[in-house]
């Protein structure tokens, strides 16, 4: 099974992705990172993260792609060696002249940034030799031309499955830099495509024309992973944790189960963020002209209702507000966001919701309902229906939000325990393929606790991210007091956390 | 040094040729069917070389077709000017497969190999005998880079030069959603033109095998202080168009 990658720009993004399902995490530091908007992280914290990572199984990626110049190399190589002796496990780079520098000196693992334009078997021969073990392949690349270079057992290969799209191949885009003296090599792409462009000066033309729908991959899934392909990357560096536990929870769940039904996944991803839809980008085929959001380049949410009737726009305590009949094709709630497919700057949050005269928080989808938002709407534009778009969905936000700002564990790790008398002592031993035990106590004659008691006592591992599995028993394990016993799973699950957070996940 | 990227055989003037001491040529129109120069160094009295560039695009129908004619093409060039790190292995593979002795043809790295560093043309060099620095770098960094080349790798600055500030599998120039309209003609420049909001002309060069295009930087750049550099300087090549 291909690995699941998330990003993360920040600690809660960390956590969004660790808890909800990622093998591996990328990152960028405070310099040579392509994100440098990002809120990132030090040398000072990362240490922190990578043990919390590595505890749970995860993997951390330190991506340090950027073009580097000559005075900044030693930094770089400073910081990747920092960042390695902190245990780090792969790092991306762009930069050719800094993979030289670390490749065979670093114990992590080199991996090709996308910005390196790997996209055909060459490529992959060319980083290979500059010691990389994988390349992020070019996000161009069809689903056979991905199944070509994954198969080729040249080196591990990762695409990305979700998220943002450019224009242009990365790393071979100059056009922030030459108009906004913004460089996209160096991290700081004013994201020029964005904007609006004319063809031939032809102002009718005037619109996004450089700006793809977002990628999205699960409606196909299986194809994709069964190209081969060893890692699937989410894009989001600069997005928030909440669409870092969105999209990782949704892939997990179609990578652990490829005939789960994703519709609603899907619905909800449209809602944390989307450009007019999803695309597929080119791995079914070239990116269909359709799919350039022409109108509008920013979050545009999921359509979920139509305008019914006249729309009033009021103030109220220094509040713009409007209110409006709605068609509701999905489900709304007060505390939800929306917006208007052809407006998208306009619209705001739900605050009331009326259906049949009556106050209600939530309506289904079929009803119509009168709608106050504290917000502004577009003015009428003839008959042409006007639809609504949700933005926020309050109820789902707060779900996601349990899994990163709680502290809650829901990524556990499977582990067994036995509970075993030698030599006269006792000794409780936690196993996730390697044994950990803490000090043993003296074997005590006597009529031993009821195995079940022990048991409960032994699986009792809440607060960690430890599950246990299974508990063995062996031996007569005579009289050990609950405290001791106790004291024996603190020293054991300490133990196992020790060495797993020291460890690089395999 | 004098160098030179054209787009188009129709760009290939006289002047360009006898002035410049290399010059890059697109591939596509000769893929395209246009008649391939009749000479190796054609008009080669001051000893100029005339490259031939990979695709600006690493895959498609150009690219197999650039492999498949590579042969016939190196008769007809002094060499190839690499796109992409992996053009490096292609050109390695199809010199091999042709029976072609690296130092028979002169190899070329583009802006797109990144070359931002000393480290990185140290890589290059070797494997490459020029390189172009990536025209991002100021004029002070360009100078302490070409300063910092190696020796057996020619530097080239591409500041005052035509730049493709994008190379997209899209085609700006198609009409429709099927990518087949067929409107961008035969040759290299014939793709319109994209505007920004404020008037910037972006060019279009469109290549019709794969229906994927490139676009340039707003009209030429004067020569965004590249004066500031000797050009009849045997240190690095300067490229002018």
């Amino acid at each position: 099974m291909a690995y699941l990658l998330s990003p993360a720009g920040n600690p809660d993004c960390l956590v969004a992705g660790v808890q909800n399902g990622a093998d591996e995490i990328y990152l960028g530091l405070t310099s040579f990172s392509a994100r440098a908007g990002a809120d990132n992280f030090s040398l000072e914290n990362l240490g922190e993260w990578v043990r919390y990572a590595h505890l749970r199984g995860v993997r951390i990626h330190v991506a340090l792609n950027t073009l580097l110049k000559d005075k900044e190399l030693a930094s770089a190589v400073e910081m990747a060696r920092e960042a390695d002796r902190l245990g780090v496990d792969a790092f991306i780079l762009q930069d050719i002249g800094l993979a030289e520098k670390l490749a065979g000196v670093v114990g992590a693992k080199l991996h090709a940034s996308t910005q390196m334009t790997v996209m055909n078997l060459q490529g992959l021969k060319m980083a290979k030799a500059l010691g990389f073990s994988r390349a992020v392949l070019a996000r161009e690349l069809s689903l056979s031309e991905i199944e070509e270079l994954a198969g080729a057992g040249i080196m591990e290969t990762e695409v990305f499955c979700h998220g943002a799209l450019c224009m242009s191949y990365s790393g071979q885009c100059m056009l922030s830099f030459f108009t906004a003296g913004r460089s996209g090599n160096r991290g700081t792409c004013s994201q020029p495509c964005r904007l609006k462009y004319s063809y031939n000066n032809d102002k009718n033309s005037e619109k996004h024309l450089l700006s793809p729908a977002d990628l999205c991959t699960l409606p196909y899934l299986e194809k994709l992973t069964a190209t081969g392909v060893t890692s699937l990357k989410i894009e989001g560096r600069l997005k928030s944790p909440e669409y870092v536990a969105a999209t990782t929870r949704a892939y997990r769940k179609a990578l652990d189960d490829p005939k789960a039904d994703v519709s609603q996944d899907i619905k909800n991803l449209t809602v944390i963020f989307s450009r007019g839809g999803f695309c597929s980008g080119h791995q079914l085929g070239k990116l269909p002209k359709k799919d350039i959001t022409l109108s509008y380049a920013g979050k545009t949410g999921l359509p979920c209702g139509e305008i019914r009737g006249k729309i009033t726009q009021f103030r109220k305590n220094n509040t713009d507000l409007f209110t409006a009949n709605v068609s509701l094709s999905e489900p709304l709630s007060t505390g939800d966001g929306i917006s208007f497919s052809k407006g998208p700057e306009f619209g705001g949050i739900v605050n009331i919701i009326e259906n049949k005269g009556k106050r209600t928080k939530y309506a289904a989808p079929g009803s119509t309902v009168r709608l106050t938002v504290s917000g502004t709407a577009p003015k009428a534009s003839g008959n042409e229906p006007l639809l609504i778009c949700k933005t926020v969905d309050i109820m789902y936000t707060k779900e996601l939000q349990k899994s990163f700002a709680t502290g809650s564990e829901l990524r556990k790790v499977p582990v067994t325990a036995r509970l075993s008398a030698s030599g006269g002592l006792v000794t409780l031993t936690y196993s996730d393929g390697i044994d950990c035990a803490g000090s043993s106590v003296p074997f005590v004659q006597g009529a031993g606790a009821p195995e079940a008691a022990l048991k409960e006592i032994i699986s009792a591992t809440g607060g960690t991210p430890f599950e246990v599995k299974s508990v063995e028993i062996s031996g007569d394990c005579g009289f050990i007091t609950f405290s001791s016993l106790k004291k024996l799973r603190r020293e054991a699950v300490s133990a196992l956390t020790a060495i797993r957070e020291g460890r690089r996940p395999l | 040094m004098i160098s030179a990227f054209v787009f188009s055989p129709a760009e290939l003037s006289d002047e360009i040729i006898q002035s410049a001491d290399l010059v890059h040529v697109s591939c596509i129109p000769y893929l395209l069917g246009e008649p391939l120069p009749d000479r190796k160094s054609s008009g080669n009295n001051a000893g100029s070389k005339l490259l031939l560039s990979f695709p600006f695009i690493s895959k498609g129908k150009a690219y197999r077709a650039f492999c498949e004619r590579f042969g016939e093409f190196s008769k007809h060039f002094d060499g190839f000017t690499l796109q992409n790190i992996g053009d490096y292995e292609t050109l390695c593979e199809l010199m091999k497969a042709a029976n072609i002795s690296r130092s028979d043809i002169f190899a070329a790295g583009d802006v797109s190999l990144n070359i931002t560093n000393a480290s990185t043309a140290e890589f290059w060099c070797g494997k490459l005998d020029s390189a172009a620095i990536l025209p991002e770098l100021d004029i002070p960094e360009h100078r302490a880079l070409i300063d910092r080349f190696p020796e057996g790798l020619i530097p080239e600055v591409a500041l005052g030069a035509r730049k493709i500030v994008m190379r997209s599998e899209h085609c700006f120039a198609a009409e429709g959603n099927t990518y087949k309209c067929g409107k961008c003609g035969r040759t290299g420049l014939s793709g319109g033109s994209l505007f920004d909001i404020s008037g910037k002309e972006f060019p279009v060069v469109t290549n019709p095998l794969d229906c994927n295009s490139i676009l340039l930087c707003p009209a030429p750049s004067g020569d965004s202080g590249a004066a500031a550099f000797d050009y009849s300087s045997k240190k690095a090549f300067f490229r002018v168009v």
